[in-house]
Formats: C-alpha cells, structure tokens, sequence
C-alpha cells in the first residue's frame, strides 16, 4: 500500500508538470476558456438579441461543461496515455515495477483536477454569480468521469498519439453532442441520457437557480448511471487492453 | 545455494513461430552473464520473460530462488531493467528524470550526483532529454535503471548506439557495479563486449542455447589443434600440438630464429560460426 501511494504519488507530480509543460496539452486546457471569453464578449450582442440574456447565460454555462470536458479528457487522458506509449516511457515505467492501475489512476485523477481549474475559470469568464461555483466545479468533475474512464480505455487501446487522435473522435461526439440538442427536433430530449447529457442538465439547472429541486434527480441518476456503467466498462476491457498493449 | 535466475526447458511461440526453444541456463548471484546471438535470436524474449512482460509457453523459470509466477512486486524492486527501447520524459532534464525515478523506486537520490558524473552527465544534467543525443539518452536510461541500486541488474544491449568513449565508461560502470555484487544480464551482439565483461556466456541462435560457458572455456573447447610461430627469417609456422608438433617448436628454439609462439584459439565470434555455421 505504500509502494502503491508512493508511485501514484510520483506520477501525479509528473503528470500535473506535464500539463504546463505539454503545449497541446496547455492549448486545450486553455481552449475552454479562450473560448467563452470570445463568445461572452464577441457575440454577446449578437447572440443576447436573439435569444436574451438569459439565454445566452444558460448556452454558456452548458457550453463551458461540455467543452471542457470533452477537451480536456481527450487530451490530457486519451493523447497523453498514448504519448506515453509511443515514446516507449510506458514500458519503461512498468519495467520500474509501476503498475498500468498506478498511471491509469494519476492520468485520471489529473485529468479530473485540470477539468475542475478550466471549469472554474470557464464559470468565471461567463460571469455567472460566484455562490455557484463549487457546485458547478463538482458538477463539472463527476459529470466527467464517464469521459474520463472511456478516454483512459481508448488510450490503452491507440498504439501512437496518430490512432489517438482516431480514437478521439467518438469521446468529442459523445461529450458535445448535447450542445446540439436544441438544434435538431427530437434530439433534446434523448441528449439528455447522454454520458455528458446529465452533467449539462445539473449545469443549466444550477444557472436557473433549480439545482436543489426535484428536477435535479433524474439527470443526477442519469450522470451516476454513466459513471457506474463506465466504470464496470472499464473494469471489464481494462484487462484485456492492458495485457495486449 | 540455489541460483538467482534460472531457466529450465523453457519454450515459447508467437503463433506458429518457435522464438525460444527449450531454453535452459542459470545465473549465480553476483555473476556477469552474457546472452549472446544475432538479432531475432530470442535474446530479448528471454529478458522479456525474466522482467514480467511476456508468459512462457512450457518449462520453469525461477527468480530470487521461487518460480517467476510467485515472484513478489517486492522482487522486482529489487531488479532494474534497461530494455531495448527505455525512454525517459523528453519534456523533463535528465536530472528531473531521475529524481522522479527515485521517487518511484522509494529511493532519496543521494546518489544521483555521483551516478551523473560516473557516466560524464554532470554537466548537462538540466539539459532536456528532447535535446540529448542517443549516446546520452542511452547513458541516462541505463542511470534510471541503476538510481536505486539493484541487485539484479537486466541490460538489453546497453553500449548500442554509444561512441567508443561513452561505451567504455558504461563497461567500466559495470565492472564496477557487478564487482561490488550486482549480478549482470546482459545481451548482446557484440562478442568483444561479452568477453571483456562476461565471466560466462550463452550463445542463443534461433531461440535455441547452443553453448554456455566461459568465454575462455568455449575459445578453449574450439581451438584448433595448433601452434603458430613467427620466425626470424619471416616465416610464419603452422604445426599441430602433438609429439610432431613439440619437435618442430623445440627445433625453432634451439636454432634461435623463433620470435613467437602462439596457439591458435578462435575468439568468440568464431565460436559462433562455428558452433550455427551462420554469420552475425
């Protein structure tokens, strides 16, 4: 138990330094939130007319979940496992006696530390009242987590950071696919089951005010539903991956 | 006592293809052991079964004295592995790589100045590994797998890639290593390497273990039943080492005119030749 504390712990300081020191990496984490500012401030206007201010609050409180979280877990999970392995840096840790549960479990919890700063400064730069903030950062985190788990499989999987970028693209179009929502008819409502569909509801509703309503439970049910089945995915292909990779 | 690694009948396939076949040796503690062959010889399947990364097909395999299966993580920390392909963090210095080895291996790093200027790295330990040469990659990842003292040490041809400077400092780290206990695996195709370090080797060729032994004892076993003199006049003497032979070098003494004598022993590279018929 020590051992293992010991090296996730090393692998954690390593990987936090990665995340400053990788540029794409940086750019990603960063991208969120260039992002928000450009549409708070550039289309503000534009947008504000057309579908009000309160309108525009809620598309940027779902936007900044569903960006960050798409982002940041393809990145800093899926392109950063795969780095690793295509550098041969892997191997060489599991030849230093580290075990794929201790990388796996430092690439997720820096994953999930990093979506919770670029949530938080994403909630910043959108302006929305400051008491809201630790629950959407929490929102934020445990609505990740399915994403998460499935960016550390896929990264498993990718043999180079080239397949990762393939593999990548089934975490993008699952984890924004609720921003589409309300542009197609009928896709609304089945959004809503989506692995990211109960985070963006818990973060439209916290932008309402509504959060601690009755109306919170089934998209809170539906995000830890996500989590549970990621988790017992995880558990399942884990394995298998990791042995044949 | 009983050995600290040792292979017995050991076989394995990838698909149909026989990569090691009935594969048997073993290593005593404290001792330098070479595993010699040309690539695809199986040197490095073998290092890949020792270090967890691969499961035999068939046969035994002890390490530390117990059957690999039931090998602890607490024996292989007492292991360090240079494979073929080790890398460390390009975006990190190769100080900061083996801090962060030494923090893995629960180790303080006390030593880490000391194990720089051993391999002439002092001076660029904060240079990033992105902006290494291979020689200094190579000789930084071989420190990585030392930072925490092993007692069994796996080296997958450690000095390729290195410049004769550099590949003579890594051998004398060696010599130093393992004269202070640490027992050596080392692969390699250079014969020269595993005679200078070696006190035995194995000769693998297609997965099979054709000779193992000490390098002398194999140059001995397939010497040529020769001796050769240099003479005076510019002559140079073949004659075999019977009772023929011995009148032929006591002639070429008494008359004064032999400048050297030498028996006709075939180095290791020879051996190979001989013993596969097959070139390196």
């Amino acid at each position: 138990m020590e051992a293992t504390l010991r090296k996730t712990g090393a692998l954690l300081g390593k990987d936090l330094k990665d995340v400053a020191r990788n540029p794409t990496m940086l750019v990603c984490c960063l991208l969120p939130v260039g992002f928000m500012l450009f549409y708070r401030y550039a289309f503000a206007d534009s947008m504000g007319s057309e579908i009000g201010a309160e309108g525009l609050s809620l598309m940027l409180v779902s936007w900044s979940l569903l960006f960050t979280t798409t982002m940041v877990a393809s990145m800093a999970t899926l392109t950063a496992l795969a780095e690793e392995k295509e550098k041969h840096t892997l191997r060489t840790l599991m030849l230093a006696n580290v075990s794929a549960e201790q990388v796996l479990a430092s690439r997720g919890l820096v994953t999930l530390a990093a979506i919770a700063v670029v949530d938080a400064a994403c909630y910043l730069v959108i302006g929305q009242p400051l008491e809201g903030l630790p629950a959407f950062v929490a929102i934020g985190i445990v609505g990740s987590v399915p994403l998460v788990l499935l960016s550390l499989l896929l990264g498993l999987a990718a043999r180079d950071q080239m397949s990762a970028g393939v593999l990548s693209m089934p975490v993008l179009i699952l984890g924004i696919a609720p921003m589409f929502a309300q542009m197609v008819d009928g896709f609304s409502e089945a959004a809503a089951y989506l692995p990211t569909g109960g985070m963006n509801e818990l973060g439209l509703l916290l932008a309402q005010g509504n959060l601690l309503t009755s109306d919170a439970l089934v998209p809170l049910a539906v995000t830890l539903a996500w989590v549970a089945a990621a988790a017992v995915a995880f558990a399942l292909l884990y394995k298998r991956l990791a042995r044949d990779n | 006592m009983s050995p600290l690694l040792s292979m017995e009948d050991v076989s394995l396939s990838f698909k149909e293809k026989r990569v090691l076949d009935h594969l048997a040796f073993q290593v005593e503690r404290g001792e330098c052991f070479g595993f010699l062959g040309p690539s695809g010889a199986g040197k490095t399947t073998t290092i890949k079964l020792l270090t967890r990364q691969l499961v035999k097909d068939s046969g035994r395999i002890t390490l530390f004295g117990r059957p690999i299966e039931h090998a602890s993580n607490a024996d292989y920390e007492r292991i360090g592995v240079l494979s073929d392909t080790s890398a460390l963090y390009e975006r990190m210095s190769i100080e900061d790589n083996l801090r962060f080895y030494a923090k893995i291996r629960g180790v303080t790093g006390n030593n880490l100045p000391t194990l720089l200027e051993r391999m002439n790295l002092a001076d660029d330990r904060k240079t990033l590994v992105k902006n290494c040469s291979k020689g200094m990659r190579q000789r930084a990842a071989l420190l990585a797998a030392l930072v925490h003292g092993p007692e069994l040490l796996f080296l997958d041809e450690p000095t390729s890639g290195l410049d004769p400077a550099a590949r003579a400092e890594v051998h004398k780290m060696l010599r130093e290593l393992n004269d202070a206990g640490t027992t050596v695996f080392l692969t390699t195709h250079d014969m020269a390497e595993a005679e200078d370090l070696c006190r035995r080797v194995g000769i693998l060729d297609e997965g099979r273990l054709v000779a193992c032994d000490a390098p002398e004892a194999l140059r001995l076993r397939f010497a040529k039943n020769e001796v050769l003199m240099r003479l005076a006049d510019g002559r140079v003497v073949r004659t075999s080492k019977d009772a023929a032979g011995a009148s032929a070098v006591a002639e070429a003494l008494a008359s004064g005119g032999c400048l050297s004598i030498h028996s006709v022993e075939p180095n290791l590279e020879e051996v190979f030749l001989e013993l596969t018929g097959r070139e390196f």
